[in-house]
């Protein structure tokens, strides 16, 4: 039940196990139909508004053409610009869901291993996961100052609850008889953790962690856009203040573009993580 | 060669309860903990420059005072106007959208993705588009917390749809119920969880939305008022707003969440609360 994972099942498989060609081929047209329709729609929707705004009858400063705005989109990735912008928003992601991944999977199972603070901080947990995280950014400028370092700080703590949280769950809802098996083969801990503990939790704890990179995400681009520093994020409040429009929606497009190119991405990779 | 099963499994660890420390108390340690860590670092910090992002926690009661006495109520009541019709138009709009999407297969198969991948871009960038639309008046508010509520809305009230049984249909013309009694006792039984948590999570989308919102350009409401204070280098008093913030989200998302289940409304997974932006 969530609005960010779109996981479907791999494909209609007959009794013999085997994939059946032609459910396959019905499959990919209805994919390729969906895509079409959705390129039509976008498309239309673009053509509507060159037409409102050549026509005059929405302002050129409250939404440019939208040939303006892709042309203000490959200019700023031609010059390197927005390759600059990318850049910095990416290294801010990275590092913030690198430091949220280890401390988050870390700290889940040290909880579960811990089963008295697991139950004493559960309950806290969830309480902060539905905090709004993304406005302690004022408090985050104050510590660390106006710079890409208080942005990569927020998205380590947007991308860390739902770690930690996955985390200590997926140990949590282990199946005992793995456990009990661990024990009657006299593994040690360390087996036991390597062999049998961390391959059956595995598939939870990647949800967790593909949840926490989106989150991250968000988090980056939203307080970049807020605060006006670091990359893609900034760019977008920078071009409203100098009124350049065409500039901002070309910014805009691009934040867009990033996280829906993040999403198939993570997407594909999840279904190939967990198809093994 | 023992095993320290007492690791390995946590269900062991009540044979000895004696020992164990209650839940409270570790409880209480913990928030202790908390408080001293804050108060050390505070001290630290004071010595240390004049850094002054820790502030001493009479010092942060002390702020509570400047805060209310300031007209910190037109700025709640300002933002819970923009919050009601910015919900009331993002859940209204969601659910049509999502019930006719939900009913209709082809239409569905198209525009789902779209309204997924959207889903996804924080809304916070559209303010500026809103911004030139709507000025910075409560209006530009308004359009920011229905564009995120209306999300997580949309996209719950499609996935319900599909929570609708076939057979449940099929059982239901056989038994000839009318069309009143099928919405009734078929399709808003089925929907009505997911719907749900939809709702509770736009809310929780729309309140972050609108106090982000008011943090980038207003001219009053609760965002505005943390600004404000950053603005002025009053930490103390920015924390404090900041505090109440936290605590009526948390407070409110706990409410909504104790309804859900009071009314047998399946709870969703709290892990994907938050950083609805």
């Amino acid at each position: 039940m969530t609005t960010i994972t779109n996981t479907k099942p791999a494909g209609p498989v007959t009794p013999a196990g085997r994939r059946d060609p032609r459910a396959v081929w019905r499959r990919r047209l209805r994919s390729l139909r969906g895509t079409a329709g959705r390129l039509v729609i976008v498309v239309a929707l673009g053509a509507v508004l060159e037409w409102a705004v050549a026509s005059g009858r929405i302002s050129q400063v409250q939404l440019p053409r939208p040939t303006d705005m892709l042309r203000a989109l490959v200019e700023g990735l031609l010059d390197g610009h927005y390759l600059r912008l990318l850049g910095v928003t990416l290294a801010e992601t990275g590092v913030a869901f690198t430091a949220a991944a280890v401390v988050g999977t870390t700290l889940g199972y040290l909880l579960w291993r811990r089963p008295i603070l697991g139950r004493a901080y559960e309950p806290a947990l969830y309480a902060l996961a539905s905090a709004p995280i993304v406005l302690l950014y004022p408090v985050l400028l104050v510590v660390f100052g106006r710079n890409p370092v208080a942005v990569t700080v927020l998205g380590f703590l947007a991308g860390l609850l739902p770690v930690l949280i996955t985390t200590f769950q997926a140990f949590q809802r282990l199946n005992p008889t793995y456990l009990k098996v661990a024990r009657v083969m006299r593994l040690t801990d360390r087996q036991a953790f390597l062999r049998v503990l961390l391959p059956a939790a595995m598939p939870s704890v990647v949800v967790g962690l593909r949840l926490g990179l989106t989150f991250t995400l968000l988090n980056v681009l939203g307080m970049e856009y807020l605060a006006g520093i670091g990359g893609v994020g900034s760019e977008i409040s920078l071009a409203y203040t100098r009124l350049r429009s065409d500039e901002m929606y070309g910014a805009l497009v691009l934040s867009i573009a990033l996280s829906v190119a993040f999403l198939l991405l993570l997407n594909r990779l999840t279904e190939r993580v967990m198809r093994r | 060669m023992t095993v320290p099963a007492a690791a390995l499994d946590p269900g062991t660890r009540s044979n000895r309860p004696a020992r164990a420390p209650s839940l409270s108390r570790v409880r209480l340690a913990g928030v202790l903990g908390v408080l001293v860590l804050w108060e050390a670092a505070a001290t630290l910090f004071a010595r240390l420059a004049t850094a002054d992002f820790f502030p001493h926690l009479w010092t942060l009661a002390a702020a509570y005072g400047e805060v209310f006495s300031s007209r910190f109520a037109t700025d709640v009541a300002l933002t819970g106007y923009e919050l009601f019709w910015g919900l009331l138009f993002g859940i209204g709009s969601g659910l049509l959208l999502g019930l006719a999407l939900g009913l209709n297969h082809f239409a569905r198969e198209i525009v789902e993705p779209l309204l997924v991948y959207l889903g996804t871009v924080p809304k916070i960038v559209l303010y500026p588009v809103l911004l030139l639309f709507l000025t910075v008046g409560v209006e530009s508010k308004i359009a920011m917390a229905a564009l995120s509520t209306f999300f997580p809305v949309v996209l719950h009230t499609i996935t319900a749809a599909t929570e609708v049984r076939p057979l449940w249909l099929s059982a239901a013309r056989v038994l000839r119920a009318s069309a009143l009694q099928r919405l009734r006792y078929v399709y808003l039984p089925a929907m009505a969880p997911s719907v749900y948590s939809g709702i509770r999570l736009g809310i929780a989308a729309g309140i972050i939305g609108t106090l982000m919102a008011e943090t980038k350009a207003a001219q009053g409401g609760v965002g505005y008022r943390v600004i404000y204070y950053y603005s002025q280098y009053d930490i103390p008093e920015m924390y404090a707003v900041l505090i109440l913030v936290f605590v009526f989200s948390i407070a409110l998302a706990s409410v909504l969440g104790w309804i859900g289940r009071r009314l047998r409304l399946s709870d969703s997974d709290p892990a994907e609360e938050g950083a609805l932006l």
